[in-house]
């Protein structure tokens, strides 16, 4: 066996590094991707057929191709089309966000469809506009819906992010692929750069199996009123 | 913006583009129904009073399911390179994928089989079926029915990130994409080549399920 | 006391159409301030579609909706200036299910009249204790019984300061047993003066409550009258038809 151990604490404090990063990375994305998605999970659901037409393409395209091409086009395809040079971040952020928006665009659509329309006629009838029906009444009961599936697609998202580093975006597993080339220790590196991936993502799992199994069967007492509970229930 | 689109440069590279996609399809089907034959065993695995094994199979699943494809597939091409064992880049993404695929069926089908009713099992056991009896005639067929729509999923996502398997020079259809691009570098062009020949192929994935599902609607 | 001579609502000539269903056609009634008035008759008849264009839930083919003199119309972007006067009460409660019964009756007043907390409280409270239901204000709608729900509905209604309160039968759906906690609340309202236009199918009620009565089949207005001349004289054959097949099956 060929297990070396000349891979110093720094250069696992450099990965660690990157594992940072993918997260930060990962997270912008989520942001991004529920804003795009939100914009079009609602146009999805438009009485205009132009806008149900574009964002259903949109959507059809971004799920049917790989992440990988998506993730090339926007490396190439940005300095090409339209003659700026961005940074990797850049690169990666957009790819990512394009990638996310897709699949949040269904949970989306989903979440806002799940409300009631007797809620929103309730709210109608009671004088409200369009805007307060939407954030009083429809977003808070649609997030319920839209946070357990995003969160799992959070997770997802931090897997297909390894993809990145392909076009050379410096997070978790190229910074390990540059400790390598130094080391010469590719086992021995992947097995840890695996290692660190399945702690955050296995991490992640349990939490969201706990809070959100939690969040279903939390109706708070009503011979407690004063107890606040974090999520109201539906 | 001063870019014209021209395809006559790239109509000459369609076979080789082609060629590519059947790579793409060969490694998807393989670890399609090799990983959902895995897939079974490991499901009632998850299921099994034996806590050892029970341990086992949880351990396989959950290591495959929290780590990103690429790691797996750099660590059989690359990884064990360290010890002077080399992999093919053709069996590494395969094999990679295949134990992929096991691990996310597992779920699939341990979750189908977990939704048929027990109340079926309880009629059918009511009805002097055996436990065997039971399981061929009752539980499998609706669950096999049930499992249909998340197996689709898996087989297009399967399609999909075959492309993965690119990084390591496999040379399936994203691999001779970049190839072609770098020859020609008409990105545009290749790029709508490209994603036509994914779309159609999951489009079909999509419609033969469909139909499927139709069939049975009740 | 009331000024009984002020016509708050006024629908001239409505017509409605779902596609190729005619629902309303030409439907004419005027509503007095300070006076019930309860629309009865067969499913279908259009008298939910009716009430809903009232409140502009519904947007009309063509006639006119005048409310305190105003003409209104219902596709305009200030419609929900509209519904500040007028109330609704829906057959399916349609309380906000992610809020307490307080924060129910608490939201339209701040975000939609734009009151303190401290006086959307207050009033939310003295409504509550009003339809009786103030130990529960800080339940859950899920936590409430139909009966319970719906008077917490009407409070949240009451909270507008309405002028006008629409009421789509209210107690169709809630347990027979629960029906009279909601109808006593109705009661209540009317004798304090709240001019209310109610689609039901409770007979006995309507003839209680009611300063007239309207029957309403296949989107027309059959009769109109009061009380007791409709229940105990209708002048149309459909009217009594109708009258045979509700009031002989009790």
């Amino acid at each position: 066996m060929k297990l070396d151990t000349s891979i110093y604490l720094l250069d696992w404090l450099f990965i660690l590094k990157g594992a940072g990063i993918t997260l930060f990375l990962c997270l912008n994305a989520m942001v991004f991707g529920s804003i795009l998605g939100l914009i079009i999970g609602t146009m999805r659901t438009s009485k205009l057929s132009i806008l149900k037409y574009i964002s259903g393409a949109y959507i059809y395209i971004i799920r049917g191709t790989p992440l990988l091409m998506q993730l090339f086009l926007v490396y190439y395809g940005l300095p090409v089309f339209f003659r700026i040079i961005v940074s990797a971040y850049t690169t990666a952020l957009v790819g990512l966000t394009v990638y996310a928006a897709a699949y949040l665009a269904e949970i989306v659509k989903a979440g806002l469809q799940s409300v009631d329309k007797g809620q929103k006629d309730a709210a109608k009838a009671l004088g409200m506009t369009s805007w307060q029906e939407f954030r009083s009444i429809v977003l808070p009961q649609a997030l319920k819906v839209i946070v357990p599936p995003a969160f799992g697609f959070f997770i997802a998202l931090i897997k297909d992010s390894s993809l990145v580093a392909i076009i050379g975006f410096i997070e978790l597993t190229r910074s390990s692929r540059m400790v390598i080339s130094r080391t010469y220790q590719p086992f021995t590196i992947y097995l840890g750069v695996a290692v660190i991936y399945f702690v955050i993502c296995y991490g992640l799992s349990i939490i969201s199996q706990k809070y959100f199994k939690a969040n279903r069967q939390d109706i708070p007492k009503a011979s407690q009123p004063w107890k606040t509970v974090a999520i109201k229930v539906s | 913006m001063g870019y014209k689109i021209i395809f006559s440069q790239i109509t000459p590279y369609l076979p080789a583009f082609l060629k590519g996609l059947e790579i793409s399809i060969i490694i998807s089907l393989i670890g399609m129904l090799i990983g959902s034959f895995i897939g079974v065993f490991a499901a009632s695995g998850r299921t099994s009073s034996v806590y050892i094994v029970n341990k086992l199979v949880n351990i396989y699943v959950e290591i495959f399911r929290n780590t990103p494809l690429l790691i797996q597939m750099y660590l059989l091409y690359f990884g064990l390179a360290q010890f002077d064992i080399q992999i093919s880049s053709f069996i590494s993404a395969t094999l990679a994928l295949t134990l992929n695929v096991g691990a996310y069926t597992a779920v699939i089908f341990q979750t189908g089989l977990n939704a048929v009713h027990k109340e079926q099992r309880e009629a059918a056991y009511a009805m002097g079926m055996t436990s065997f009896q039971t399981f061929r005639y009752v539980i499998l067929p609706q669950a096999f029915r049930i499992v249909i729509p998340p197996l689709t999923n898996q087989f297009i996502s399967v399609f999909l990130f075959s492309s993965v398997a690119s990084t390591i020079s496999v040379r399936e259809l994203t691999y001779i994409t970049m190839n072609v691009e770098s020859i020609t570098m008409r990105t545009f062009e290749v790029f709508i080549i490209t994603a036509a020949l994914y779309l159609i192929v999951t489009t079909v994935i999509s419609l033969l399920s469909s139909i499927y599902e139709r069939s049975y609607k009740y | 006391m009331v000024d009984r001579n002020l016509i708050l609502l006024e629908l001239k000539n409505i017509n409605k159409s779902f596609g190729n269903l005619h629902v309303l056609n030409d439907v004419s009634m005027t509503v007095v301030q300070g006076k019930v008035v309860a629309i009865i008759g067969p499913s279908g008849s259009g008298k939910t579609t009716l009430l809903r264009c009232v409140n502009a839930l519904e947007s009309i083919d063509s006639g006119e909706i005048v409310i305190e003199n105003k003409r209104v119309n219902p596709k305009s972007r200030n419609v929900h200036e509209l519904r500040e006067k007028v109330g609704f009460i829906f057959q399916a409660f349609n309380l906000f299910a992610h809020l307490t019964t307080l924060e129910n009756i608490m939201l339209a007043q701040r975000i939609v009249k734009k009151r303190s907390v401290k006086e959307a409280r207050e009033r939310a409270f003295s409504l509550l204790r009003k339809v009786g239901l103030e130990d529960k204000a800080n339940y859950y709608p899920s936590q409430l019984s139909g009966g319970q729900q719906q008077r917490v509905a009407i409070a949240r209604a009451l909270a507008m300061d309405p002028k006008l309160l629409l009421m789509d039968e209210i107690t169709s759906a809630l347990d027979p047993e629960l029906v009279s906690e909601v109808l006593d609340v109705v009661i209540q309202l009317a004798k304090d003066g709240m001019t209310m236009i109610i689609v039901t199918h409770e007979m006995g009620f309507a003839r209680n409550v009611a300063s007239r009565i309207i029957f309403m089949d296949n989107g027309r207005i059959i009769e109109q009258g009061e009380p007791n001349k409709i229940f105990n004289n209708p002048e149309q054959e459909r009217t009594r038809d109708f009258l045979n097949k509700v009031l002989n099956h009790k």
